[in-house]
């Protein structure tokens, strides 16, 4: 069959398959600003020819198939980029804020309250007869306990409030294993129909990255088209299969000198441990278990060293009691939670830090003499000295002074701060980069969607020509009948 | 390579926020002055402002110190003027009540006496910013105290040394305390009988126990020889090997009379100053400084025995001098010679005190010239850190203005235009 029938049914081909590039066309663009959306293609190819004669003869032009344009290994890329960037975004959301709470360098923080609890004590020690100067030590000493109280409370309540997040992070990402097991089963399904669910994919890819971005995932896919999400080792989406993770406290870890309970990850049926390494939920996971600790036991050491030395030196030197003693301590308490001002006489039975007063302040190394001033400089040295030694003999801050043991920690939060905004900038380069070239293969260009649609409209007016061009062939054979 | 549409936004974007983040952070430097305003900025610049921080206060509070033991050290100097004044006015008095022998003319010097002797009290328990000067570390109570029957003036400080901290590692005394200044002065009278047939360069010694100004004895070996047929020169020394203290002068000629025995004149060197060796050196430890007497000391004819004689210490303070020089007048007595000599050791003494604390004072003055230098030093070094550079961040601020403008006007430019802009 060659006739003018055939010449129609060419053109209802070309008429129908440009219609359907048209409505992809148009797909595309109403989809050019959809977060994920990957710019589809209507694949044509010819039809069978016809077996003439004179040989083979065209019979026009078919829309095989819908695809998306999508490349595997820049997904892979972006989803392993993600993985770090998410880690290095909570770190440095965790730090920053720590950082904050330390507020340095400013007159406001410890730093200044330790530099103006020392330099009261060297005022002390050329007035130490005087109420006055008694009086503005002791505050001083107030203001310098109520920041390590300041600093301890802010870091512990930031560290709580972790807890939650965690907890917020974990149902996130078990949503999203279900969300995946869930569009699994449907691509599967849709597959299995000779469709091709490509805007399923793209909502399974999505979700794929915005896993990826919580947690250090790793996705395969199966011949069949379902993917396998692993974190750390354990499957938790599959094909219509997925595992539930929360958190539960794990083993008392020493940080620091000091006790803090634990997070560890697991899933909800084998109860097995999970290794929540990466992404936003790593970062916050490796917060809440090792970096505030170890500023917290870092603070504690520095509480307690100071406890300890201000004391062994004050309870040696003698007051401005009538009659002068000595054997009162200057701080009670362990870490930076507890250290409060003591400067209470138990001598007569009385509790510690329930009766403070300026007249306990020691000064003197001779009950006879207010105006030694002995114990005030030896006091008022103590955050240079180094190394600070315990009652025990054992060395206190690692060998360091206070200033420098304080100095240190700050610095070293300061550090992790600006190398977590490295990370976070460098790996923003490298999702941007991957996220550019994945573009300019998914991505819509409306300049060559319109360029596509006067292609689709020119062939389809083409075809319409031939139906009249048929058609006028039609009337031409009926006119000489 | 394809740039689709979402890519062009999300370049502009970024660049855009970029841009943005860096004006505001020059724009935070510019209205803080400050280069670092979080440690992340510059950890190691910001561990340097911290430690250079904590020095200035240090040195602040260095300064202070300074600046108050100038103060106190000043007023002790003038204080101890004063009283050398009064000990010269003293002395005058003495001078005039030598030559009279009537009672009431005596009792009118006593009167004086009297009035320098409540005056330098005065002195000797001034206070300086709420502290006794001249009680040691006892700084809360008089130090000289009128007490008992016959009233006696005691010292109720100590001999302890004041020491402020100057600098790291680096202390200076800033006090004279009352017993170095008023009370460190002393006598050793003698007794015996020296031989007055003795040959000239005959030489007699004799072994005292002397206690020094913190109350620790030493043994002083005091040496008679003979140089004329009425004259023997007397010196004195520490054995030999011995510690604990350093011992001058004790050097004095004493004449005898020829007939009676008795001394008739003492002509004094060096007066004998004991000064104790102790640690650290800070604790400046008073010298005791004595006069020599020859008391009931005389020399006889050899039937008299060998000559033998002893040494008696006695402390005497300034004011108790002055006590008992008061109570002599008053009951007829003139002044002796040894009396005026005492005096004279006595003002010796405050002198030297003061100049002591001169020399304190221009310590500290040497200390304070360094804490301000280095002072200079520390807030060039935290300018260096800390401060902005205003021409610097703001050519930088115009620089990132500029581009951000350009980059807003090409977006501007290229964003909105697709193909559909060019179809009819």
């Amino acid at each position: 069959m060659s006739g003018i029938s055939h010449l129609l049914e060419t053109a209802r081909r070309a008429l129908l398959s440009q219609q359907y590039g048209m409505a992809v066309t148009g797909h595309n663009i109403a989809n050019a600003s959809t977060p994920g959306y990957s710019r589809q293609r209507a694949e044509f190819s010819t039809t069978s020819p016809l077996s003439t004669s004179s040989g083979f003869l065209g019979t026009g032009v078919m829309v095989e198939n819908v695809t998306r344009l999508r490349n595997r290994f820049l997904d892979q890329q972006i989803r392993s980029s993600n993985d770090s960037l998410g880690m290095a975004n909570s770190e440095y959301q965790i730090l920053s804020q720590i950082e904050a709470t330390f507020n340095e360098p400013s007159t406001s923080g410890l730093s200044g309250a330790m530099d103006r609890f020392f330099q009261a004590w060297q005022e002390l020690s050329t007035h130490p007869e005087d109420a006055v100067t008694r009086n503005a030590l002791m505050l001083e000493g107030k203001a310098m306990t109520d920041t390590f109280h300041r600093l301890n409370a802010e870091m512990r309540t930031l560290r709580g409030s972790l807890g939650d997040e965690i907890t917020s992070k974990l149902n996130r990402i078990n949503t999203l294993s279900k969300d995946i097991a869930r569009l699994n089963m449907d691509i599967l399904s849709a597959g299995s129909g000779g469709q091709n669910p490509n805007d399923m994919k793209d909502l399974r890819d999505a979700k794929l990255e915005e896993l990826s971005l919580l947690a250090n995932i790793s996705v395969s896919e199966d011949s069949l088209g379902s993917v396998n999400v692993s974190l750390g080792g354990t499957v938790i989406a599959g094909n219509g299969d997925f595992r539930t993770l929360r958190a539960v406290p794990g083993t008392t870890t020493s940080i620091a000198g000091t006790d803090f309970d634990q997070l560890r990850i697991v899933t909800d049926i084998s109860g097995g441990d999970v290794m929540l390494t990466g992404g936003e939920a790593g970062g916050l996971l490796k917060s809440y278990n090792t970096t505030i600790p170890e500023s917290l036991g870092r603070l504690d050491r520095l509480a307690g060293a100071m406890i300890s030395s201000i004391n062994e030196v004050h309870v040696s030197g003698y007051g401005r009691q009538n009659p002068p003693h000595n054997g009162i301590n200057f701080f009670m308490g362990t870490d930076a939670g507890s250290i409060t001002i003591d400067l209470t006489d138990t001598s007569s039975g009385a509790a510690p830090g329930t009766g403070p007063s300026i007249d306990n302040i020691a000064t003197s190394s001779s009950a006879a003499a207010g105006g030694n001033n002995d114990i005030a400089l030896l006091i008022a040295g103590l955050d240079k000295k180094k190394p600070l030694v315990s009652g025990g003999g054992a060395t206190l801050l690692d060998g360091l002074s206070i200033s420098e043991y304080y100095n240190q920690t700050v610095v070293r939060i300061g550090s992790d701060v600006n190398s977590a905004d490295t990370m976070i900038q460098s790996q923003e380069l490298v999702v941007a980069q991957l996220t550019q070239q994945r573009e300019s293969v998914s991505g819509v260009s409306l300049d060559e969607e319109m360029t596509n649609m006067i292609k689709f409209q020119h062939s389809f007016d083409a075809a319409a020509r031939l139906v009249n061009t048929a058609n006028e062939m039609y009337q031409t054979i009926l006119g000489m009948l | 390579m394809r740039i689709s549409d979402n890519s062009i936004v999300a370049d502009f974007l970024a660049s855009l926020n970029h841009s943005r983040a860096r004006i505001n952070r020059l724009n935070r430097q510019l209205s803080t002055q400050k280069r670092i305003l979080r440690v992340s900025d510059d950890p190691d610049g910001a561990g340097a402002i911290l430690r250079l921080n904590s020095d200035l206060q240090r040195v602040a509070s260095y300064k202070e110190g300074v600046a108050g033991g100038k103060s106190s050290l000043k007023m002790t100097a003038d204080s101890l003027g004063r009283v050398s004044d009064l000990l010269q006015e003293v002395k005058g008095v003495l001078t005039g009540a030598t030559g009279s022998a009537d009672p009431s003319l005596l009792s009118k010097f006593a009167d004086q006496v009297d009035q320098f002797l409540n005056l330098g009290l005065e002195i000797a328990n001034t206070q300086f910013d709420r502290k006794y000067i001249f009680g040691g570390t006892n700084t809360t109570t008089p130090p000289f105290v009128r007490t008992g029957t016959p009233a006696q003036v005691v010292y109720r400080g100590d001999a302890s040394a004041i020491s402020y901290q100057v600098g790291d590692g680096a202390s200076q005394v800033v006090n004279v305390n009352g017993l170095a200044a008023f009370g460190s002065t002393g006598e050793i009278s003698f007794n015996g009988i020296l031989d007055r047939n003795a040959a000239v360069n005959t030489t007699v010694s004799n072994t005292m126990q002397v206690t020094d100004g913190l109350g620790v004895s030493h043994d002083v070996v005091i040496t008679m020889r003979k140089i004329d047929a009425n004259s023997w020169a007397m010196s004195a020394a520490l054995p030999p090997r011995s510690t604990g203290a350093t011992l001058s002068g004790g050097t004095a000629t004493i004449s005898f009379d020829p007939v009676t025995g008795k001394p008739t004149e003492t002509l004094r060197g060096a007066p004998l100053v004991m000064t104790p060796l102790v640690s650290p050196p800070a604790q400046a430890a008073p010298a005791l400084t004595m006069m020599v007497r020859a008391g009931t000391l005389a020399e006889e004819a050899s039937g008299g025995g060998p000559s033998a004689f002893t040494g008696t210490q006695k402390s005497i303070s300034v004011f108790n001098k002055l006590l008992e020089l008061r109570d002599t007048l008053q009951s007829g007595k003139q002044p002796t010679a040894d009396d005026m000599a005492f005096i004279g050791i006595m003002q010796d003494v405050v002198m030297r005190e003061e100049a002591r604390a001169g020399s304190l004072s221009e310590s500290l003055t040497a200390a304070d010239t360094y804490l301000t230098a280095h002072r200079e030093h520390l807030l060039d070094l935290l300018g260096d850190k800390q401060d902005v550079n205003l021409a610097e961040i703001g050519m930088k601020l115009s620089q990132e203005q500029v581009m951000l403008d350009a980059a807003l006007s090409a977006a501007a430019r290229v964003i909105p235009k697709t193909l559909l802009d060019f179809l009819k």
